[in-house]
């Protein structure tokens, strides 16, 4: 892999994260202040995300900015790497404000660093552009992630929840790897965004290579699934979330997921739209049986952890509708662009649930079960507020940000499935969007339960924590997002919009296949198998 | 000030009177309930300034139209700010004014605990119902109709009776599980004029849509159909239609009476509303089809509910399946698809909550008094509550059709839209079918006379009786109790009002409302001569 200097001037603001979590986990053995490293640390994500957009903001202003500009080999330029790191630095402050309030003090500054790793990591899968590149990237975030549940709490259920997790996701990883290494070996190249290219041109070459590709992409689905909790890779987070603590449940509800959801929409829809045709039935199947089994399951859970983690994997499933749209056009209909709106909806709405359940808590007694918010509304009025919120939006009722996020993944659906070009698929997507719309009913019956337990119950317990400030805030920062996109949906839904420019490439590759199909045609008829074209 | 400027400030004063809520609440009950009476007597003010100002006609009045989501250069997407009323949301739009000065007014004792939030939440239930009822904009509607769903599942499950958590869940559940229906079949109207209409534009506003599907309807009619049924999901389980109307006595039964004050007089309205406002002239040819079946869902409704209220004991449960009797009457007159029927119907969306409205306020103030709504503990009420009998007198009759009352108007001009359509305009197939059907809509005026004048009759006539454990004066519990105070006069009176002015002068309404519905009735017309 070629890497100039041009390379390194890009990656600033990954470095400039990765050194200072260096620095926290050197000083920390001297200075062993909360306060301090998570004030330095909030302070480094907020230099970060300068160097992010001074970096690149020239780049994406003015009308003529081209938004799936793809430069320096391993590294996506691009409006989606842009928004999605921004968006990356964003999370990792909040759990960083969650992890300031959770941690015990002396393992504090280890958190803290671990987590701006983390945060590095989400960054750099948003602008791989390099299948070994994106491989890293995705372990940079899966390591500290391993960290991070050690970290958590010293008793059985969280060793038991580490272990689980650590295991199976080293599964995944090797699935996705061997997957990868298929990927290269058709394409001949590990440039993601050339890959599509290459691949025409093999299957146009005849080579038999060409076979692997359901294969490959099999794998890939299969080790991106596991990220994303979609069935049947779900199997371990209704434990592992009820093994963590509420941080760390909150941070795997997230974090694992945007990586996931980035990484699918780069080795999927970019590099192997043209695979197989059958790629988008599959998705579709693994997002009705996500969502289906991820509601369905939730609605029997006393735990919040349990029923929060098959929460997040419904709303996998409801990603996929957009993954599967994007699939099934090539990118176009929006597919892309309503699977990032939603992502950043679900992130801040999960976010702000754990973080509310961090603030509860204590270190002695971790918030679990649905009894213990009973009658919140009373006696933590913000809190229930936040939560009651965050539910609302989860549920997507309207005017909060799940809302639109919503009606971005049903109009995408919708959409294709009445597209008069498309009528071939109306059928399946048809069925995609009333599958959600079903879902949708099921959902609110559990997210009910929370908010009933909220108001409508007296407290049985009384809920003495509430030195948890820094926690306080993320909660109120995420249900004012919720509530600020549910008004002005348009704040995000453009950005994501734009960062779906990157599926262009995909059909700007297809149409370059024509050119492809020239040179291969060529290419075969010198060995007699068909005449050339006439033209 | 102009009145598109007055129709947003009424809108929005609830919302920030809510918001404002948050503070005032801090002061405890009196300051919420005097804060909470103030703003929506403002609003009751200014809806009266603008709906008196309503010229008529089919024309939207008062209308604001700003962007809102989308709508910048390069943006397909075009969901705007889009508010204004017309010939059918304009009474709607004036009765949740007025039914949220009667819901505080109700609400004034009862309330005591967490008031602050109490108003605050009915507050922000007005802001929905106003702005579902001047929403011009598909997708506004849309965000209006489910945001109703937050205030009101809050006012039951907190407020209402022992077994207010299911209610509130099962309220809220079924409403959804029809409602996100109702949106992709929203979305799929958009999307459809957007493939076939729109020259690349998403085009969200409800008149142009409806004029561009005049032209290019939904092509095939399968999907017309499959579009229908989506929003009908929706529509009709919020009226309800038979037989999905269980949620509502419950609902009913478990809410706090400003709760079913206006569940009963404003949100049920949203169904049949959806139905004239999208289903029949966004998709004209399904509703064509869709007519004998949805005529004999609303008789069945009317039947069913008739009979079922008969066999009550409690007096919530009997007013609200009278409610399920009452809005079938209306579909039946919106689904008879002419000029006659589709206004009877909308004007008994009115009239339906003046007289259940004030029905369901009637029932909590003797709740309070008596802490019971058994009709078996109760008795002879007339000679203990003479004025609180009066009122019960009025709004029953005005609830049977007793002519000169609001009822009787909405209720004949159903029927003979009804008749008129079976006898004289019914397509072949299904002629013998939709007369049955007209014939069996009257034996629910007869049992609609004969439950509501039984209730009456044993609850206010014949011996005193009765429960041995009333609240009786507030201070003393050995007290006999009092007549109606000024408060609750105040509550009652303005709907006797409306209910006698409707009933007398029913053209001023009607002439309103006239054109608007005229148009409706004129998408349906070539459908129905093709069947024919």
């Amino acid at each position: 892999m070629y890497v100039d200097l041009e390379t390194i001037k890009l990656l600033w603001p990954e470095l400039i994260l990765v050194l200072l979590a260096s620095w926290i986990y050197i000083g920390g053995t001297v200075q062993q202040s909360r306060l301090w490293w998570t004030l330095f640390s909030l302070a480094g994500y907020l230099v970060a995300g300068y160097a992010v957009f001074s970096g690149e903001a020239l780049l994406w202003s003015g009308a003529n900015a081209g938004d799936a500009y793809v430069g320096s080999g391993p590294l996506a330029v691009d409006y989606l790497g842009y928004v999605m790191r921004l968006f990356a630095i964003g999370i990792g402050f909040l759990f960083a404000l969650i992890a300031s309030s959770a941690a015990r003090r002396e393992l504090a500054s280890e958190l803290l660093a671990t987590l701006m790793l983390l945060a590095a990591g989400l960054m750099l899968v948003a602008r791989a552009n390099d299948l070994v590149f994106l491989f890293v990237s995705l372990e940079l975030v899966s390591i500290p992630t391993y960290v991070l549940l050690y970290l958590g709490r010293r008793d059985r259920a969280t060793s038991e929840a580490a272990v689980k997790y650590f295991f199976l996701s080293i599964l995944s990883s090797g699935m996705l790897l061997y997957g990868i290494t298929m990927l290269y070996g058709i394409a001949g190249t590990t440039i993601i965004s050339g890959a599509d290219d290459s691949i025409q041109a093999a299957m146009l070459g005849g080579s038999s290579l060409v076979e692997l590709a359901p294969i490959a992409l099999i794998l890939i689905l299969a080790g991106l699934g596991f990220k994303i909790t979609a069935v049947p890779f779900h199997f371990y987070a209704p434990d592992v979330y009820q093994g963590a603590t509420n941080a760390n449940a909150g941070l795997l509800a997230v974090a694992p997921k945007i990586a996931g959801v980035l990484a699918l929409i780069r080795l999927v829809v970019v590099a192997m739209p043209t695979v197989s045709d059958y790629a988008w039935q599959l998705t579709i199947v693994l997002a009705l049986l996500t969502m289906t089994l991820g509601n369905v399951c939730a609605l029997w859970q006393q735990n919040i952890r349990r029923m929060l983690a098959y929460s997040s994997i419904a709303h996998a499933g409801y990603m996929l509708i957009g993954i599967s749209v994007a699939l099934a056009t090539n990118g176009s209909h929006g597919g892309v662009s309503a699977t990032l709106f939603y992502l950043i909806v679900y992130a801040f709405g999960s976010l702000g649930t754990f973080a509310a359940l961090v603030s509860l808590s204590s270190e002695q007694r971790e918030i679990s079960t649905l009894e213990e918010l009973a009658g919140l509304g009373k006696t933590r009025p913000l809190a229930a507020a936040a939560i009651a919120v965050c539910m609302f939006s989860l549920a997507g009722i309207p005017p909060l940000a799940g809302f639109w996020g919503k009606l971005t993944l049903f109009s995408s659906a919708v959409g294709l499935a009445l597209d008069p070009e498309s009528s071939s698929l109306t059928f399946w997507f048809v069925l995609l969007a009333l599958g959600g719309a079903v879902n949708a009913a099921i959902a609110a019956a559990y997210y009910l339960r929370v908010v009933a337990a909220l108001y409508f119950q007296s407290s049985k317990i009384a809920i003495t924590a509430g030195g948890r400030h820094t926690a306080s805030l993320a909660m109120g920062f995420s249900a004012l997002v919720v509530i600020a996109v549910g008004v002005l949906p348009r704040s995000v839904m453009s950005e994501t919009e734009r960062a779906e420019a990157v599926s262009a490439q995909s059909r700007l590759a297809i149409q370059r296949a024509v050119n492809v199909d020239q040179i291969a045609v060529t290419a075969i008829s010198a060995v007699g198998q068909i005449p050339a074209p006439q033209d | 000030m102009n009145e598109a400027s007055l129709l947003l400030l009424t809108i929005f004063l609830p919302l920030a009177g809510a918001l404002l809520m948050w503070q005032v609440g801090r002061f405890g009950q009196h300051a919420a309930r005097s804060f909470a009476l103030l703003v929506t007597v403002a609003t009751f003010g200014l809806t009266a300034v603008v709906v008196v100002g309503f010229p008529g006609g089919s024309d939207a009045y008062a209308v604001t139209n700003v962007a809102w989501v989308g709508g910048e250069a390069g943006s397909t997407l075009d969901i705007r700010l889009n508010v204004g009323l017309d010939g059918l949301g304009v009474w709607m739009f004036g009765l949740s004014a007025l039914l949220m000065v009667t819901s505080v007014l109700v609400s004034w004792e009862a309330i005591r605990d967490r008031a602050g939030l109490f108003y605050g939440m009915l507050l922000l239930l007005e802001f929905g119902c106003l702005g579902v009822f001047a929403a011009r904009d598909i997708m506004l509607f849309y965000v209006f109709f489910e945001f109703t769903l937050i205030p009101l599942f809050f006012l039951i499950g907190i407020w209402g009776s022992e077994d207010r958590r299911y209610a509130a869940m099962k309220f809220f559940i079924f409403t959804l599980a029809g409602s996100v229906l109702t949106f992709l079949g929203l979305i799929a109207i958009v999307l459809w004029d957007y493939y076939h209409a729109g020259n690349g534009v998403l085009r969200f506003s409800i008149p142009d849509l409806v004029a561009s599907l005049q032209i290019h309807p939904i092509q095939p009619i399968s999907w017309q159909v499959l579009i229908f049924v989506a929003l009908f999901a929706g529509f009709a389980i919020k009226v309800p239609l038979f037989p999905v109307h269980t949620w509502l006595p419950l609902a009913h039964v478990q809410a706090p009476t400003a709760g079913s004050v206006i569940l009963a007089g404003i949100l049920l309205k949203i169904g049949t509303y959806g139905f004239v406002r999208f289903s029949i002239p966004m998709l004209p040819d399904a509703a064509v089809i869709a007519m004998p079946w949805v005529l004999w869902l609303a008789v069945l409704g009317i039947v069913y509910g008739a009979l079922v209220a008969l066999a009550q004991t409690d007096m919530k449960r009997l007013i609200a399946y009278s409610s399920v009797s009452h809005l079938g009457f209306c579909m039946l007159g919106l689904f008879a698809f002419n000029p006659l029927g589709l206004q009877g119907g909308t004007l008994q969306m009115v009239s339906h909550g003046l007289s259940t409205g004030g029905l369901f306020a009637v029932v909590g103030m003797l709740y309070e008094r008596y802490h019971t709504r058994e009709i078996r503990e109760l008795g002879g009420l007339a000679k203990r509550v003479p004025w609180l009998a009066f009122f019960m007198l009025i709004f029953t009759f005005s609830s049977i059709g007793l002519p000169g009352l609001n009822g009787f108007v909405g209720e004949v001009m159903v029927l003979i839209g009804m008749f008129q359509r079976a006898w004289t305009a019914a397509p072949e197939a299904s002629q013998t079918s939709l007369r049955i059907v007209s014939v069996l809509a009257v034996t629910g005026v007869v049992l609609g006379a004969w439950y509501m004048l039984w209730l009456v009759q044993r609850v206010f006539f014949g011996p005193l009786k009765e429960p041995n454990h009333h609240a009786g004066n507030a201070r003393d519990h050995d007290q006999p109790v009092q007549d109606i105070g000024w408060r609750e006069f105040f509550a009652l009176a303005p709907l006797v009002v409306f209910i006698v002015w409707i009933g007398l002068q029913p053209d001023v309404f009607l002439s309103r409302m006239g054109p608007t519905l005229e148009q409706v009735a004129e998408t349906t017309k070539e459908q129905l001569s093709r069947v024919r």
